[in-house]
């Protein structure tokens, strides 16, 4: 039996075509909600998570929303997706606390190859410790 | 800060000068490599807190050229905080360089770009990001101020050389002042730290208690493991898998570990322990009578270790030996039946020039000559029964999880005789026995000083002679410090005894290991002084009467009938119980439970004759809730632990199974008949 996974999107794009593309692949490894990036805080507050995607297009921000994210001492995996990728971002949002920073397909198995990826993949938390410098927490399957 | 040092990894050379001329005016001292093989030099060698690579550091015209991101991936470095430096970047390396990973740094902490960007210079976003690379992740405490040990006894030369005994005199500034900064690392945030002294020492690693103190409010006490950085690694990750955690007294918790390329170091804060009044179980020994070290080890396996062997006990098939050949293995110990015997061949030569001990080395024995009144030993030799895997008699063993090396190091004892454990390299899974083979081979080599080879002779005789592990022997006529040793060692015996039963099978074959490890120390190039050679002769002679006890059992198997070795089979005269080729010991009212099945083969054993019969006890004389409490509390008891004692899998017993509602039988097969008729 397969394990069903709990995607949170923030950041919601409607006319997007990659965006349905990416909803409908998720839907594939588990179930997943849209948020506003405005909600983030508050929905991360009272759910957990698997996997929190931070749509790059449809937020002012991302590396801000990794920071908030990763504010909250939340251990999910947090993927930023976009469509124009750059590698200032990319720095900006790993040096944020990102897990991966990928490039918006619109090809289902290419996101679903990546989601995999990163599932599979024990992951790191990197996150300010009390006396200012970065902690590297070991990842695993507790979320927010 | 002038301490501070950065490898700037370029192959444009005119690149390199000027930025580092930045980066020296910022205070860096900086190390410029001009090729991967020279970068590589400089982090193998030398003190560096941060790396600058630049992606492209062989070919600048290749675009597929990344031998710089490589570097900073391979994991000889991944303790280094490193920076990415290139003139081309792009999201697939930024994404290689930057993604996290578990329990270690990334492969880099920054990707920056040579041309710059947002309207500030290469030079100016460089030394930004070198600024906040110190600041986040290589994080030393440049304003501490540390006292090395007691009158500078542990300055950081005296550590390398103790972790590093090898190391040039080239390489022993470089690498000290990467094990300062390592004990920088480790200590930040606070103001003050002290070394306190040297606890234990290990190959490529030691133990020390550290103090530290912040700029206000009561100072801290750890035990610190330090060393070889995969070592400490290694026993970081033991820690976490195998030791009980916890709150309050005897918690032993990981406060912090730090690394650098070359070191690694661990913080363990110890609850209710005053580090600074702790003695080592060793210096304990020496300094307090008999029935303190006695309480001591009570105190370490019925309280300390209890909570470690309570998790996960089973009796595995797996025979004795095999887990003893992976211990010996494990830390590099090897099992050359050619190197072992030079070895044996060189410590002859220099036992005899000391006037130690004349030691003849036969193939297949050992006769030892002792210098104190001629005395003469013989024994078989060791060696090729470590190497053949001769032992035979290698019985299936509780296995649970254990320290794995408890000496008179690896155990703290304060004043009140209360008990810690430190030191977890060796922690994980194996036979229980082992920690209690292991306390008393180093009662036997550590502790034990002042007695000659021919006491020693004796000890191990005496001890040799015990048939079970709770046994008493006699003490009489033994100098007063091997008359303590004994005295601990039976202890010792006595709570193996209680927590793994009282079979010495398993735990001689755990002390001949043990002894041969100790043997293996002997190094024939190095000399040794008197008393080193009289404890390495010890350890030889030991190993060498183990064999002989354990031979004799594996002899005497050959001599039984076929059930012995195939099936089960009670020796009447000797009181001995052989099931599938080892010996088990049963205490009288098991033996008794069980003879009483085995003279009634394949039948069954009904409860009420089984009371009547073993436990003296006639139905006519109970109440039914008499009966009812005599089969619960007794007889299923005592069957359960008769079970414990013979069955390979006590879950699915073979010989002693149960028929529902009535009672027992005891299944024998053909050879058992075949035998009788």
């Amino acid at each position: 039996m397969s394990i069903s996974y709990r995607f949170l999107i923030v950041g919601d794009a409607p006319d997007d075509y990659g965006h349905q593309v990416l909803r409908e692949a998720l839907s594939t490894l588990g179930s997943w909600q849209v948020i506003s990036e405005a909600e983030v805080v508050f929905v991360l507050q009272a759910q957990t998570y698997d996997v929190v995607v931070v749509d790059a297009g449809a937020v002012k921000s991302a590396p801000e929303v990794v920071s908030r994210i990763r504010a909250l001492d939340c251990n999910a995996r947090v993927v930023v997706v976009t469509l124009s990728p750059h590698w200032k971002i990319a720095r900006a949002v790993f040096r944020a606390g990102a897990t991966d920073y990928l490039s918006k397909s619109l090809s289902k198995t290419e996101i679903l190859a990546n989601f995999r990826s990163i599932l599979e993949r024990r992951v790191a938390v990197v996150r300010p410790d009390a006396d200012g410098g970065m902690r590297n927490d070991t990842g695993n399957d507790s979320v927010c | 800060m002038t301490q501070a040092t950065i490898l700037f990894a370029d192959n444009d050379r005119d690149f390199l000068g000027t930025r580092s001329e930045f980066l020296e005016a910022e205070g860096y001292t900086v190390l410029k490599a001009y090729s991967l093989e020279e970068a590589r030099d400089i982090l193998d060698h030398r003190r560096v807190q941060l790396a600058i690579l630049d992606i492209r550091l062989t070919d600048d015209t290749d675009a597929g050229d990344i031998s710089g991101l490589e570097l900073a991936q391979e994991a000889a470095y991944n303790s280094l905080p490193k920076i990415m430096l290139t003139g081309f970047p792009n999201v697939e390396a930024v994404r290689i360089a930057l993604r996290p990973v578990v329990n270690q740094l990334p492969p880099a902490v920054d990707y920056v770009s040579k041309k710059g960007e947002e309207g500030r210079s290469g030079a100016e976003v460089l030394i930004e990001a070198v600024k906040q690379a110190f600041a986040e992740h290589v994080r030393i405490n440049w304003d501490l101020r540390i006292r090395w040990g007691q009158q500078g006894g542990l300055l950081p030369p005296v550590l390398v050389s103790l972790i590093y005994p090898d190391l040039t005199r080239k390489r022993l500034a470089d690498r000290s002042g990467e094990l300062e900064d390592l004990f920088r690392k480790l200590f930040h945030g606070y103001s003050h730290a002290t070394l306190g002294r040297v606890l234990a020492r290990r190959q490529g690693r030691i133990l020390l208690s550290a103090f530290s103190y912040p700029a206000q409010g009561p100072g801290q006490q750890f035990v610190v493991s330090c060393g070889h950085r995969a070592k400490v690694e290694t026993e970081r990750d033991r820690y976490g898998s195998f030791v009980p955690q916890g709150v309050g007294e005897k918690s032993i918790n990981l406060e912090k570990s730090v690394e650098t390329i070359h070191f690694g170091a661990a913080a363990y804060r110890l609850g209710g322990c005053v580090v600074e009044e702790a003695l080592a179980l060793t210096e304990f020994y020496h300094q307090q009578p008999t029935a303190r070290a006695l309480a001591v080890i009570e105190d370490l396996f019925s309280s300390t270790l209890r909570l470690w062997y309570e998790r996960a006990q089973e009796k595995r098939p797996q025979p004795m030996e095999a887990f003893c050949r992976e211990w010996l293995g494990a830390d590099g110990g090897t099992l050359d039946q050619t190197a072992l015997e030079k070895r044996v061949a060189g410590f002859s030569q220099a036992a005899l020039a000391a006037g130690v001990v004349g030691l003849d080395c036969l193939p297949h024995k050992l006769v030892l000559c002792s210098s104190e009144g001629g005395a003469e030993f013989s024994y078989p030799n060791p060696m090729p029964y470590l190497c053949e895997e001769r032992i035979t008699v290698s019985p299936p063993t509780l296995c649970g999880i254990t320290h794995g090396r408890v000496d008179g190091e690896s155990v703290l004892v304060d004043r009140t005789g209360q008990t810690w454990t430190v030191d977890f390299g060796m922690a994980g899974l194996g036979p229980l026995v082992r920690d209690f083979v292991s306390l008393e081979t180093s009662v036997k080599l550590d502790m034990l000083v002042g007695a000659g080879l021919t006491q020693r002779h004796e000890l191990e005789r005496r001890l040799l002679a015990m048939h079970h592990l709770g046994e008493e022997i006699d003490l009489e006529g033994m100098s007063p410090e091997v008359e303590k040793a004994l005295q601990v060692i039976i202890r010792i015996r006595s709570q193996a005894a209680d927590t793994i039963g009282p079979e010495m099978e398993p735990y001689l074959v755990g002390l001949l290991f043990c002894a041969a490890r100790r043997f293996f120390d002997y190094q024939p190039e190095l000399r040794y002084t008197k008393g080193e050679l009289v404890i390495f002769a010890h350890a030889l002679l030991s190993a060498a009467m183990m064999c002989r006890k354990l031979v004799s059992w594996e002899d005497r198997l050959h001599e039984l009938p076929a059930q012995a070795s195939e099936s089960l089979w009670i020796d009447a005269d000797n009181r001995e119980v052989w099931v599938e080729g080892r010996r088990v010991t049963l205490p009288p009212l098991g033996f008794r439970l069980l003879q009483y099945f085995y003279d009634h083969p394949n039948q069954l054993c009904e409860r009420l004759d089984i009371a009547k019969h073993v436990f003296g006890v006639e139905h006519s004389d109970l109440r039914p809730a008499e009966v009812e409490l005599m089969e619960k509390d007794q007889i299923n008891t005592n069957v359960s632990r008769l079970r414990k004692a013979i069955e390979p899998n006590p879950s699915y017993p073979k010989y002693l199974v149960t028929v529902h509602g009535s009672g027992y039988k005891l299944v024998l097969g053909d050879v058992n008949r075949r035998d009788e008729s």
